[in-house]
């Protein structure tokens, strides 16, 4: 089922602007994810697509059906919360044949869908357990075998793993999207978690402040995001204020060629992982001095300073990471930068002047001072 | 093999000094008593108990409390349930001090309780004039042992709710809509389930306060035999005229009685949180096609 959004706002009565006109379009069997951090809007976004908040103005279209005036009873849509709220008093069978018992099934048909769900979500066996009997991870499978009783056009998930441990929730994440491409059920879920939206999402829609400040495929909202918010959001960056001199940013020895006008301000934004190391030499433009290494696994972040005291923060290789010291000297390349005007990102920017960085494993070089 | 602290564990003498302060004070305040009651009631013999149990004035006070107890159960219990939903649910203004409210019958004394309801249902008062006008009694009457017992008990629905309407929520509420469930298949089928544990806690404690209750009763509805002298009223009634045997009885009874109510209370109501009953009545909210459809249509 695809969705539309027009100018869609929710003030609630306490004045707060939870959405403010926002609009866009999603595609049939997509799965999407509403990214953004807490207070952001994501969440009533959700509901009023579920019908639990009534939006104050704007439409909501279902498949080109208007559906913002329809109670949630009338729109046939799945909806997992964030912390399950499985009916206590039931078990689990009765849970997920709640909705088919409202619609009056009979009971062959109910016991027949209701074991090809448990099937689904692996839980045979489990019928008869309350689900104060069950752990999270099993709570979780539950309320979505309920969410998808009654065949909904539409699965909504609000956080739907926020409330499980970090090593079950690798794998839930990639159980859900599974079952997602296998049922071809439009799905959207909200996360602040961008790992798990760049993991699952096959659109991402960025909230800001009840807005909407990005959407776009995964790899368009990392690579080019639209404003420094969603560049910091989605990944880490290093970001700079600074202004334009004789066509280059002001910020000394990071002189990138900009085509602002001179005295303009801009934000000058630099990923982590686009910077690289190479060892120190006279003739390397931008010369720094390690502050301080910290593992992360897969690999090490290196925080740095470069002359006039720019600071600027690194992701190098363990290989590398491994030889570099606090007051190390190394020199630095830039493999790629943006730059935003205000809110707007006005162009990305490939240095073609510097040299591609070749082999990235020629440390351990650095000197120390 | 483990080496066990054998010495310590025979010989903790904290433990046996708070075990011993605790049975002590159970034993002298609470079992020798009530020893003492049957002892004194059975003073005269088995024939004598069963005189006094059989004795009309007796019966009818037994029989008066019950039902007069229920009845304020069964009142309270509605109100109480709908008033915690509101308290709970809706956006009310001063919101805070009504609930503040709630615990006020509790906090006066049931005397006075007794003396407001006389003083507004009275003969004397407007409303009271205005009611015996239209040949309503309500002082001095059973309706006036219903009020006051209504008034003293008025809490317990309430407060034995309240928690737990609270701590659902309103996602359970919601994913019951968003499953196509309305309004009254949402109440029967997973609101009243949820809290049916607290409504029902809520009714035994109404019920056994209402048994006991003596102090607004007697000031509303007097002593009279017959009328309106329950259990409680009864027993201070035959202390006063020395008959020890009569109050003895019926106290005994109304002890059997607290003592049941107690431990369904405590047993069969916690034993299980979610008990037959519930899942009774959540199967039979649910209603299958055709059977139940005559509550299925009433509920929607």
């Amino acid at each position: 089922m695809s969705i539309e959004v027009r100018k869609l706002s929710k003030i609630f009565a306490d004045g707060h602007r939870a959405v403010q006109d926002v609009s866009f379009e999603l595609l049939e069997g997509e799965m999407t994810a509403f990214l953004g951090p807490s207070g952001g809007g994501k969440t009533t976004m959700l509901r009023m697509i579920a019908g639990l908040e009534t939006p104050s103005s704007g439409e909501i279209y279902l498949s080109g059906r208007r559906v913002d005036y329809l109670p949630p009873q009338e729109r046939q849509i799945g909806f997992v919360f964030q912390n399950y709220a499985l009916f206590k008093h039931m078990n689990v069978f009765e849970n997920i044949a709640f909705g088919l018992r409202v619609q009056k099934r009979n009971s062959a048909y109910i016991r027949e869908r209701v074991s090809e769900l448990l099937r689904r979500v692996d839980l045979k066996g489990l019928e008869q357990r309350l689900p104060d009997q069950l752990s999270g991870g099993q709570r979780q499978r539950v309320a979505l075998a309920r969410a998808l009783a009654t065949e909904p056009r539409l699965l909504l998930l609000d956080e739907p793993f926020a409330a499980i441990d970090a090593q079950l929730r690798k794998e839930l994440r990639a159980w859900v999207r599974n079952l997602q491409k296998e049922m071809g059920i439009t799905s959207i879920f909200v996360t602040h978690d961008q790992q798990e939206a760049l993991e699952i999402a096959d659109r991402i829609v960025v909230f800001k402040q009840g807005q909407v400040e990005q959407l776009g495929t995964p790899q368009e909202v990392y690579n080019s995001p639209q404003t420094p918010f969603v560049a910091g959001f989605v990944g880490e960056i290093n970001r700079y204020q600074t202004g334009v001199k004789n066509g280059f940013t002001d910020l000394g020895v990071l002189k990138f060629p900009i085509k602002h006008q001179d005295g303009r301000n801009v934000i000058v934004v630099i990923r982590p992982e686009d910077v690289s190391l190479v060892p120190w030499s006279a003739q390397e433009d931008i010369q720094a001095m390690v502050l301080q290494t910290t593992f992360l696994g897969e690999f090490f972040k290196v925080d740095l300073e470069l002359a006039d005291l720019i600071r600027i923060t690194a992701h190098v290789p363990k290989s590398q990471g491994i030889g570099l010291h606090p007051k190390d000297r190394v020199a630095l390349r830039i493999k790629s930068f943006k730059t935003f005007d205000g809110l707007s990102q006005l162009e990305t920017v490939f240095d073609p002047t510097r040299r591609a960085v070749q082999e990235e494993s020629i440390f351990p070089v650095g000197e120390a001072v | 093999m483990r080496e066990q602290p054998l010495f310590r564990r025979r010989y903790d003498l904290s433990k046996m000094v708070m075990g011993s302060v605790v049975i002590g004070y159970v034993l002298l305040l609470i079992l020798l008593p009530i020893g003492q009651l049957v002892h004194s009631t059975f003073g005269q013999g088995w024939s004598g108990f069963q005189r006094a149990l059989l004795n009309p004035s007796a019966l009818f006070s037994m029989k008066l409390t019950i039902t007069l107890a229920l009845l304020t159960a069964v009142i309270n219990t509605v109100a109480g349930t709908i008033s915690a939903y509101v308290l709970v649910r809706y956006p009310l203004p001063g919101k805070k001090i009504l609930n503040a409210m709630v615990d006020l019958p509790f906090a006066i004394p049931t005397a006075v309780s007794g003396l407001m309801l006389l003083v507004m249902f009275g003969p004397k008062s407007i409303l009271g004039g205005a009611l015996q006008a239209k040949g309503i009694e309500v002082v001095y009457a059973p309706p006036g042992i219903v009020l006051a017992m209504i008034f003293v008990t008025f809490p317990f629905v309430i407060r034995s709710v309240q928690p737990i309407l609270e701590d659902m929520g309103v996602e359970m509420v919601e994913a019951a809509k968003i499953l196509g469930a309305g309004r009254w298949q949402t109440f029967f089928r997973v609101v009243l389930p949820t809290i049916l544990p607290g409504i029902l806690s809520g009714f035994t404690l109404t019920f056994s306060r209402a048994l006991a209750e003596f102090g607004s009763v007697v000031m509303v509805a007097g002593n009279i035999p017959y009328k309106t002298q329950t259990a409680a009223v009864f027993i201070y009634g035959e202390i006063e005229s020395g008959n020890l045997n009569n109050a003895g009885t019926v106290s005994l009874l109304l002890l059997i009685l607290s003592f049941l109510l107690l431990f369904y209370q405590n047993y069969l109501l916690n034993r299980q949180r979610f008990g037959w009953w519930q899942r009774l009545l959540a199967k039979a909210g649910m209603g299958r096609k055709g059977k139940n459809s005559e509550f299925e249509n009433w509920a929607i």
